[in-house]
């Protein structure tokens, strides 16, 4: 994992820079406005929360978890996100949608 | 230039204790006070025979000598004095990445006060920010760091740092950190708010955490590098040499042992993050509680920026849960915009839809903007927390989309499909801190910052996303060639380690169990005050009347405590671990609302009623100079004195 992306660096190319164009005046503000648009729904898969047992709304969800696998990243068998072409990213909506980093509701940068 | 030290206004520049706004040059930014080293220029050397008449070293365990010095070898005269030529104080990524370098050159101590791996960066879940697409550019990153920063960044830190930045990334990648990557083999490269460029490496959501994780691998693989956990840095070692404060290591509390330790080294870095915890809503671990800011400011460093608190709008408000967690959230949980972006609404607990009032584009309103409407719905209702709602979206869309919030929720009795979410700004990350220049070095001789504690103009009034583990890496590698150098021509007095006195440990021996507890309570109960005058006082949206009220019910409650201490037998130079943390929160909350007061304009995170627009002539850093050693509360002063048989009259 740790040797193959030294030699090039070029990203793949995605289609959705078009929705960061800033406002023009951002002089006292900087944060990125989101985008009206909301995206897909796509199931990810749960790194950090553990659903609570109870809930029938959460089950269906923690099947469809632990069928897939989970990983702490690096190897081979690792989720491939078709959009992107990442791979052991995350699942789901890309976590950047919005401007801050989210990842199933949790934001973790910004 | 207002913080430049040079000759002719070296007089006006020191004056004791004072915020310093300095004048502005027209059409000048922030200009790097530190380009060159300043205790060696030849311009400070005839100030200081001007000065002082002397060219004498004054107190010194340690001599600068032509010769090139031999590096010591870890040894340790006693068990509580150790001898390194590195002290790293933290062990993010800074500290870590610096210790790496300089074990090259010579013995390094890590010191931290947890576990190692407990530290902001870990937090850090996002990613790094660096150019690494060939459509990118250094320019780029450097208009997005600059707008963000609402244009107070020192351009030429900017430019620095985004340029070392790549390089810096492909380093870490060698040392074995993982990052996500594309089927063809590349860095798989994010965009977040603010960049222009795909340009955030990460490591899916826990970027800093495995960044870390790499590191400290590295680290503790390293025969020259010892770590010393649970290591909690009490006050630097520094002696004053006519004009020049030199530091010479670090007293901590083995917290396990409560035992004092004495570091006495070469040269000693800073790199102890944070201080989220004057805020009573914070994203940051425990231990981010601006230890080094505090420290450093004791020890006679310029610091700079304070007022820049970075607050992140919509973190969950635990009061608002219908069943209060058991004990205290350490971590707030931030509710991701995309809630917002996705139809949620901000309501306050009168469910009044407040957002349209203060911004046309309601919740979809920049994060800064939405902030400052949330904090000041909370000071003008008197309240604790608002409300987000997304229950009138369809119910399987809301748990397919934010499944973490729903589940954290529901923890704790609410059903966000239903109800709506409590929240609360919370504080995340300090732009602010000990002044640097662009080698990390400070105007204390032999000390260096990186990360967090240091402001080093890169992150100006707002920081960008994603920069800050970018700018712990690039100033920690930065300060590793003038650390080396004057390592190497150091020589170290082995027998000045006595020069300053020892704190002594706070024991049921030395002042009686009860007095123990009742400190130990009242010191909780204090932390907890200070949070909720910071966060009324020095929130988001600020005033001058605010401020001073602030500031003087923060006097009040140091004074409250202090004179409890002390009247049950605390002196100078006793430490205990929630004490020390105590008086650092005091002098971190200080240094933020002096900052705060000082700038008469609105700019990036800092906002005035009654300064609500920027102006140009203002757009300078703000300096703190250090207090006089005559000012009377604990915070300020550092523990330990210098035998008054050591000094020598200047």
């Amino acid at each position: 994992m740790a040797t193959n992306s030294i030699v090039r660096l070029i990203a793949p190319s995605r289609s959705a820079s078009s929705r960061f164009l800033e406002p023009v005046s951002r002089f006292l503000s900087s944060g990125t406005p989101p985008p009206p648009q909301a995206p897909s729904p796509n199931q990810d898969l749960n790194r950090n929360v553990k659903p609570d047992q109870n809930l029938q709304q959460n089950q269906q969800m923690q099947k469809e978890e632990e069928e897939e696998e989970e990983g702490e990243g690096g190897g081979g068998g690792e989720f491939v996100n078709e959009d992107t072409g990442e791979i052991g990213g995350p699942r789901g909506p890309e976590p950047t949608r919005y401007g801050d980093w989210e990842q199933r509701g949790r934001c973790s940068d910004f | 230039m207002a913080a430049h030290v040079s000759a002719g206004n070296i007089h006006n520049f020191y004056l004791a204790g004072q915020v310093y706004r300095g004048q502005a040059y027209p059409n000048f930014g922030f200009t790097n006070p530190f380009k060159e080293p300043s205790w060696s220029s030849g311009v400070f050397k005839a100030l200081k025979a001007d000065r002082c008449g002397c060219y004498s070293r004054g107190v010194s365990a340690i001599t600068e000598s032509s010769k090139p010095c031999t590096s010591i070898r870890a040894v340790s005269v006693s068990s509580s004095t150790k001898y390194y030529d590195f002290t790293v104080i933290g062990s993010g990524v800074a500290g870590l990445r610096y210790a790496l370098e300089v074990a090259k050159q010579g013995t390094v101590a890590v010191i931290t006060k947890d576990e190692p791996h407990e530290s902001n960066t870990n937090y850090a879940q996002g990613g790094v920010s660096a150019v690494l697409c060939p459509l990118d550019s250094v320019e780029s990153h450097m208009q997005d760091t600059m707008v963000a920063g609402a244009h107070l960044c020192d351009e030429e830190t900017v430019r620095v740092v985004c340029t070392e930045g790549p390089e810096r990334i492909r380093e870490l990648i060698a040392m074995g950190a993982s990052f996500d990557h594309g089927e063809d083999g590349n860095l798989h490269l994010a965009r977040e708010g603010g960049h222009s460029h795909r340009r955030i490496v990460h490591a899916a959501d826990m970027t800093g955490r495995e960044i870390e994780r790499a590191l400290l691998e590295a680290v503790l693989n390293d025969p020259n590098i010892s770590v010393f956990k649970h290591h909690f840095a009490i006050d630097l070692l520094t002696s004053q040499d006519c004009l020049n404060t030199v530091c010479h290591g670090v007293d901590t509390l083995n917290i396990k042992t409560n035992e004092v330790v004495r570091f006495i080294s070469k040269v000693t870095l800073l790199a102890s993050g944070g201080a989220g915890h004057i805020y009573p809503s914070t994203t940051n671990p425990l231990v981010a509680t601006g230890d080094g800011m505090a420290m450093a400011h004791r020890a006679q460093a310029v610091i700079s920026n304070m007022e820049f608190v970075q607050f992140h709008p919509t973190a969950l408000a635990d009061e608002g849960l219908p069943i209060k967690p058991q004990t205290a959230r350490e971590n707030a949980f931030l509710i991701t915009e995309a809630v917002r972006g996705d139809g949620g609404i901000l309501y306050n607990l009168g469910m009044e839809r407040f957002m349209p009032v203060y911004d046309e584009r309601a919740e979809l309103a920049p994060r800064d903007v939405v902030a400052r409407s949330i904090d000041d719905q909370l000071k003008k209702r008197n309240e604790k927390y608002v409300l987000l709602d997304i229950s009138h979206k369809a119910r399987d869309k809301i748990l397919a989309h934010f499944p973490n919030i729903a589940s954290e929720c529901l923890k704790h009795g609410l059903d966000i499909t239903r109800q709506p979410i409590p929240v609360v700004p919370a504080a995340h990350y300090m732009c602010g801190g000990v002044r640097a220049g662009l080698q990390g070095e400070t105007n204390v001789l032999g000390l260096f910052v990186a990360g967090e504690v240091a402001c080093t103009g890169l992150h100006g009034a707002n920081r960008l996303a994603s920069n800050s583990l970018l700018e712990a890496l690039v100033f920690a590698r930065r300060a590793v060639q003038p650390s080396t150098e004057l390592m190497k021509r150091t020589r170290l007095d082995v027998s000045a380690s006595e020069k300053w006195t020892r704190p002594v440990v706070a024991t049921a021996r030395l002042l009686g169990d009860e007095v123990i507890s009742k400190i130990t309570a009242l010191t909780k109960e204090v932390r907890r005050e200070l949070q909720e005058v910071m966060w009324k006082y020095v929130g988001i949206v600020r005033s001058t009347i605010r401020l001073t009220t602030a500031e003087r019910k923060i006097a009040e409650l140091e004074a409250k405590w202090e004179t409890f201490l002390f009247e049950h037998g605390w002196e100078q130079t006793v430490v205990a671990l929630e004490a020390c943390e105590m008086r650092n929160l005091f002098c971190c909350a200080k240094l933020v609302v002096s900052s705060a007061l000082a700038r008469h304009e609105s700019r990036g995170l800092h906002y005035m009623t009654d300064f609500p627009f920027v102006e140009e002539s203002k757009r300078i850093p703000t300096i703190i100079l250090p207090s006089s050693p005559t000012t009377a509360s604990w915070s300020s002063r550092r523990l330990q004195n210098i035998s008054s048989s050591s000094l020598i009259d200047c």
